[in-house]
């Protein structure tokens, strides 16, 4: 067993002051929409971020978005101050070509995540904007230690492929932490809204939440994401999905192949999220 | 079937599955268009992402790929084999690959 320690977190590169200071602005309860724009202009990729998802088919305007504060006006100010913290995170966790493992696999099924969750919230009485932001940053856990505790994570790997388990069994008994509480835990120190903190943490576990809807949701859709490989480099153990989830979010289940094509689709038109400049 | 495909990697002689078209929703081209190098070269130039294309198998070459999808599916659903709602997203799942 070769243990991470939730001290060791400290030692990681944080979101950058400036980005920060943005998330900290926007996320005010008074603040007006003009200011939110200004404060997400500052940032290059933050900006880009809020651009390519607001102009992507997911939300099906016929007419460019071209500025933050025209996308704060036509997707409202609580979309914008998701898709800017979503930028945010992918624009810090995207390491140079040399890194020991492929992070854009890791994103990819942030993605398909995040076009599942979008897709059934439409089904669910769940946000859209926090079904985008939380299906991406779901498995933060596991960008982090694929980034910043490659050898830990290697043995993860060899130990999940050594055994056939679920990678977080092989994390709880190699690490002695999953990936769910470690990104939580990362989210909680870059001050990251509660209810995503909560959604990194149970989505494994969505018993946890009660009856609240949004990690389940969550929960739901990282499956049925992992099923239909909407990453290139699928290969993982699927976990078997929590049925009360199901129960609580109203899903007919029979209905998911309709929405195959949707979800394909809705992944297909964020894929560019990913090509974003690494400011 | 369909397949989705970056232009870089089309060859010419292949069919569009589904039109293409530009940001504004605007049809580029109609779906069922036969691709030459010209068209090609003009889908990379307008820096369209990735379009759907036809992919005509033999029933040998369909058989093959259905069988390769299925055990990529067992393989992947192994642990949760057996549970109802499991089980049945396996299935759609694998009905709607192969009714691509």
């Amino acid at each position: 067993m070769i243990p991470i320690n939730l001290d060791d977190l400290d030692g990681l590169p944080a979101l950058k002051p400036g980005v920060m200071k943005i998330l900290h602005t926007i996320n005010q309860d008074d603040v007006d929409i003009t200011n939110i724009a200004k404060s997400i202009q500052r940032d290059i990729g933050m900006t880009a971020g809020v651009l390519r998802v607001a102009n992507s088919s997911f939300y099906g305007r016929s007419n460019q978005i071209a500025s933050v504060k025209e996308a704060c006006v036509l997707l409202g100010k609580h979309t914008v101050r998701n898709l800017a913290l979503s930028s945010a995170v992918l624009n810090h966790l995207t390491p140079s070509n040399d890194a020991a493992f492929d992070c854009k696999a890791l994103w990819q099924h942030g993605l398909g995540t995040a076009a599942v969750s979008i897709v059934l919230a439409k089904q669910s009485d769940v946000d859209e904007g926090n079904a985008f932001t939380c299906g991406l940053l779901h498995d933060l856990g596991r960008v982090i230690l694929a980034i910043h505790f490659p050898e830990h994570f290697s043995t993860v790997l060899n130990y999940q492929n050594d055994h056939h388990c679920l990678l977080q069994e092989a994390e709880m008994t190699v690490l002695g932490i999953d990936h769910a509480a470690l990104g939580e835990e990362l989210a909680k120190k870059w001050n990251f809204p509660n209810h995503i903190c909560r959604v990194i943490g149970s989505h494994h576990q969505p018993e946890h939440a009660y009856k609240n809807n949004l990690p389940r949701l969550i929960h739901v859709a990282d499956i049925i994401s992992h099923g239909l490989e909407l990453s290139s480099k699928e290969d993982n153990l699927i976990p078997s999905v929590d049925e009360e989830s199901v129960k609580q979010l109203g899903l007919e289940w029979t209905h998911l192949r309709g929405l195959f094509k949707e979800i394909e689709e809705t992944y297909h038109s964020f894929t560019s999220l990913l090509d974003a400049p690494n400011p | 079937m369909k397949q989705t495909v970056s232009p870089e990697l089309l060859a010419p002689g292949a069919k569009l599955a589904e039109a293409v078209c530009d940001a504004s929703g605007a049809v580029l081209l109609p779906k069922e268009t036969e691709l030459d190098e010209h068209l090609i070269s003009t889908l990379c130039t307008k820096k369209i992402a990735e379009v759907v294309i036809v992919i005509e198998r033999t029933p040998t070459e369909q058989a093959a790929f259905d069988d390769e999808l299925k055990a990529g599916l067992d393989r992947r659903f192994q642990l949760a084999s057996g549970h109802p709602l499991m089980d049945s997203l396996k299935q759609m799942i694998l009905e709607y690959r192969c009714g691509e």
